[in-house]
């Protein structure tokens, strides 16, 4: 079955696809925590700071735990079609379509989508290396930053919406790369399955990088009784939660 | 080297730690249809304004869908090193595409205001010239896209209460519409609320609840500070799809 063929004349014409520069995300942070995908062991964080011209972006992963002592292909994936980014979510084993106990990197794809950058350690980070493994990360802990990775166009606006996937895991308790392995990667027969398979996944949210600034003080002329009432409001919620019921302000109490 | 993580002190990720289907839609791409799918839709409100610690003190409603194993298609790329920007869905697995918030509405507390756009990068993110007003941070996702969707307003003015004042008021499953520029409505379901010491914000704030879309808004708590003109702390409100 060849449901999504794709050419490297497909991968060219995509990349061609340029969309108007936004202006409004330089200085943006973007954070993501990884989780573990295919038993991998793997935790870790993500930071994104985009350069003050927003052309380019600095990217930190911090892992640990991986239980695979060997190569890991990092890519930062996003269901990208021309300028729009679909806001999607990290596969879990239950997107192991084949049912044969490993959700491989291509089972991962309509959840993360298809690779837009290679995070690699040095030279191109353009999806073309998204399997040039000499150039990513190895061992079982990952400390990864790299700046000037330069930023396509049309993820500009859409960096919140894309994922972090880091590949390679080990599936047979040795804890090496078995390069003879007899299942091979769903995207190319030159590598084993263990060496694609993705390890971890984390989905990228812009945060605040400062406080937000929304009030001027005009209720505060008793700040004790502001604070108390936030504090039950808070706590109330919470309680109601727990419990999954739905309460009801009595009517004298609605809201103006 | 120590990587953590801190979704809200879970230990599992946000999207396995209860049996969600993420929205899908075959066939068509109507966004009601997709919100029938999308059960859950978190809201997120921050305020500003009180010394304590943050506070946390909600829990997620349990979902009720169940994973759709059969249905995942299984897309097959060449055996090549070709792997690149245009390896998308399957075709018949879409995600809900959101709105561009205009209008937000939340009849409990008597809101019906315009929202703007707002941009949340920078030394302060910003925050609506208009007191009586609400702002989407045009970094977070689209309100009915799956994910938080990031609305803050005022809590006060100099001279008295804003569009924010009560939303500390607020109680679980009361209801938040937001409106967009197409005349389409998306209602979101008050979860739980938090607060947090300003300029702190944790990614819990901004990132995945569950994945579903979700919604939260951002306003002030805690105390005023009169000398720096601000309160201590954000309060913010989390919402499900409804
Ligand atoms: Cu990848």
């Amino acid at each position: 079955m060849k449901r999504l063929a794709l050419t490297a004349a497909a991968v060219v014409a995509t990349l061609g696809i340029a969309s108007p520069a936004s202006a409004v995300h330089e200085g943006s942070v973007y954070e993501a925590q990884l989780w573990p995908l295919n038993d991998s062991g793997a935790s870790g964080t993500v930071e994104i700071t985009v350069s003050d011209d927003g052309e380019t972006m600095t990217v930190g992963v911090s892992a640990d735990g991986l239980n695979l002592d060997g190569p890991h292909a990092m890519h930062i994936h996003g269901i990208v079609d021309g300028e729009n980014v679909a806001s999607s979510v990290c596969p879990t084993a239950a997107d192991d379509a084949d049912g044969d106990g490993i959700v491989d990197v291509l089972e991962g794809a309509p959840r993360y989508g298809g690779v837009q950058l290679s995070l690699t350690t040095e030279g191109d980070t353009s999806p073309e290396s998204a399997l040039a493994i000499e150039r990513f990360p190895a061992g079982t802990s990952i400390d990864y930053e790299r700046s000037g990775i330069p930023i396509p166009d049309a993820l500009k606006p859409n960096l919140g919406k894309l994922h972090v996937v880091v590949h390679g895991v080990d599936e047979n308790g040795n804890g090496t790369l078995d390069l003879d392995q007899d299942v091979r990667s769903s995207l190319t027969p030159d590598l084993p399955r263990e060496g694609t398979a993705p390890a971890a996944c984390g989905t990228l949210a812009a945060v605040a990088t400062g406080p937000v600034q929304t009030g001027a003080g005009g209720l505060a002329t008793d700040a004790s009784t502001s604070n108390a009432a936030a504090g039950l409001a808070a706590a109330a919620i919470g309680a109601v939660a727990l419990t999954a019921t739905r309460r009801r302000r009595p009517a004298g109490q609605s809201a103006q | 080297m120590t990587a953590s993580n801190d979704w809200g002190g879970r230990n599992c990720p946000p999207w396995n730690c209860f049996p969600v289907r993420p929205p899908t839609n075959k066939g068509g791409r109507s966004l009601l249809r997709v919100l029938l799918v999308a059960t859950l839709l978190t809201v997120l409100v921050v305020a500003c304004g009180t010394d304590s610690p943050p506070t946390d003190v909600g829990t997620n409603l349990a979902a009720t869908a169940t994973p759709d194993v059969a249905s995942q298609p299984t897309p097959t790329l060449e055996p090549t090193t070709a792997i690149g920007p245009s390896t998308t869905l399957a075709p018949d697995v879409t995600y809900p595409e959101g709105i561009l918030p205009v209008r937000l509405k939340i009849p409990t507390l008597g809101i019906d205001t315009d929202t703007i756009e707002l941009q949340l990068s920078g030394p302060e993110p910003e925050v609506p010239e208009d007191f009586d007003q609400a702002g989407w941070y045009r970094e977070t996702r689209l309100p009915g896209e799956i994910g938080p969707a990031v609305i803050a307003g005022h809590i006060d003015s100099k001279s008295g209460p804003a569009v924010f004042a009560k939303l500390n008021e607020l109680q679980p499953g009361d209801a938040i519409f937001v409106a967009g520029e197409d005349g389409t409505t998306v209602e979101f379901e008050v979860v739980r609320s938090g607060q947090y010491p300003k300029g702190d914000l944790p990614t819990e704030v901004f990132g995945f609840d569950l994945p579903v879309p979700e919604l939260r808004l951002i306003t002030c708590g805690g105390t005023f500070n009169r000398q720096t003109g601000h309160y201590d702390d954000n309060y913010v409100v989390y919402a499900l799809a409804a």
